[in-house]
């Protein structure tokens, strides 16, 4: 180096070389490494954070709009089924529940769907119900529901958007129309029919040894026990024994 | 930087150099170390210099390392990855400064230098690596820094004054000074050792 030189080159060089003069410690390089090994990889951290949040919060909501909507639904049934006794409102909250506040098939299913869904042990009510269908109206659904824990075997017929249910379901202990203190309003073929409306809906019912049989629809009460009676004597044949 | 910020917060809101093609995509640990990992000893250094004491300024450096990582992904390739990290490494030293030590800032002596510090001494061939490191330490931080920056690192003013977040003629008059003051000290090395004749002989 030139002793005389006096301008910021020399400066700067003589700077860089006491710089470069201080090695690096061997093992920074390998503390950095495995400090950057156990860190979260950029962005990933966050943006699964921010996934999880969201996927968290969206269930979050549906859950909470899930629960408010069967909240909703329950005390719509519950409002609309107050008036009757407890047995004849086993039958219309399930009527209320799957056919009038859920939309049916514009289309009646296959038969053979029908069949399937109702399952051997009860696919005989499709041909008891099929041959005493209310003129105009028609078979659109057969199956298995459940409203509130209880299971149902529910068939539907309609017109337009009139519907007329048989809804089946299994006898509970001590469930009976007799123990209601329900008047029969009728008898017809070895069955005590019970009738009552509620507003807008005419529900008839009877029980056999192990199930509890309704049906229940906008039909003018006559029609609907008339309906009943038709029907009663071939539901019971065609409902299975156990 | 805000008091209650954290360096992380403060990374993620850069807009400057790393972030001004931003991408998207989750980089590698490959691509990361290929891209930063060189600079290192650079970043060593320069953070032993500021500092004055090694284990800090691996702890630094360490840390340097984990935030750039981290947001990594607001890396674009090509763009001045060095100058990013001697960014963060700044920031990080002032977030722990206060935490750490009282910097000796010697603003009111700058008229003072300015003034005095007129005459150019050709630096002493005589003076080891370990005196010029030494009157460097001896620097007032704030043209410690700039000198490093951009006599050593040689970081353009633009970029220096980007890094320590100042504006560029402030680099550009602590630059000067810097190097002034930095003559100065070593002119002192060499007339204790002897090499160079005091202010009085010469006058």
């Amino acid at each position: 180096m030139n002793p005389q030189s006096s301008g910021p080159d020399d400066l700067k060089s003589r700077l860089k070389m006491a710089m470069q003069s201080e090695p690096m410690p061997a093992h920074l390089e390998t503390r950095v490494r495995a400090s950057l090994r156990s860190a979260t990889p950029p962005s990933e951290g966050r943006r699964s954070w921010f996934w999880t949040a969201s996927a968290a919060g969206a269930m979050a909501l549906v859950a909470m709009g899930f629960f408010a909507y069967r909240q909703q639904h329950y005390s719509t049934i519950a409002e609309m089924t107050q008036s009757v006794s407890r047995i004849v409102r086993v039958g219309l909250e399930d009527h209320l529940h799957c056919t009038i506040l859920r939309h049916q098939p514009k289309v009646p299913k296959p038969l053979e769907t029908m069949k399937e869904e109702l399952g051997p042990r009860y696919a005989a009510l499709l041909p008891a119900v099929s041959a005493h269908v209310p003129e105009g109206y028609q078979v659109l659904d057969a199956h298995h529901c459940h409203y509130r824990g209880r299971e149902f075997v529910h068939l539907v017929m309609n017109q337009g958007a009139r519907y007329v249910s048989v809804v089946v379901a299994n006898q509970q202990p001590g469930e009976s129309f007799s123990t209601e203190q329900l008047v029969p309003a009728l008898a017809h073929s070895g069955l005590s029919f019970y009738q009552q409306g509620n507003g807008r809906f005419r529900i008839a019912g009877f029980e056999s040894a192990k199930h509890l049989v309704y049906i229940i629809s906008d039909l003018p009460e006559e029609q609907n026990r008339q309906l009943m009676m038709a029907m009663g004597g071939d539901l019971q044949r065609a409902l299975p024994a156990l | 930087m805000q008091a209650s910020e954290t360096i992380d917060q403060w990374i993620a809101g850069q807009t400057s150099f790393a972030d001004r093609t931003m991408s998207q995509s989750i980089p590698s640990r490959e691509r990361f170390e290929a891209e930063a990992m060189p600079h290192m000893g650079d970043l060593y250094r320069t953070a032993t210099r500021v500092l004055g004491e090694r284990s800090r300024a691996e702890d630094v450096v360490q840390e340097v390392y984990l935030q750039a990582w981290k947001s990594f992904h607001r890396f674009e390739p090509g763009t001045n990855c060095r100058a990013w990290l001697f960014k963060i490494l700044f920031h990080c030293i002032n977030h722990h400064r206060r935490k750490w030590f009282r910097f000796p800032v010697l603003k009111e002596n700058e008229a003072f230098l300015e003034a005095n510090l007129t005459h150019v001494e050709p630096i002493p061939e005589h003076l080891t690596d370990a005196d010029i490191l030494k009157a460097m330490d001896n620097m007032p931080a704030d043209f410690r820094s700039v000198v490093l920056l951009v006599d050593v690192e040689e970081f353009a003013y633009k970029d220096a004054a980007e890094i320590l977040n100042v504006p560029i003629g402030t680099v550009m008059s602590r630059l000067s000074r810097g190097r002034k003051i930095l003559r100065e000290l070593l002119d002192e090395v060499a007339q204790a050792y002897g090499l160079r004749a005091g202010k009085e002989a010469k006058s």
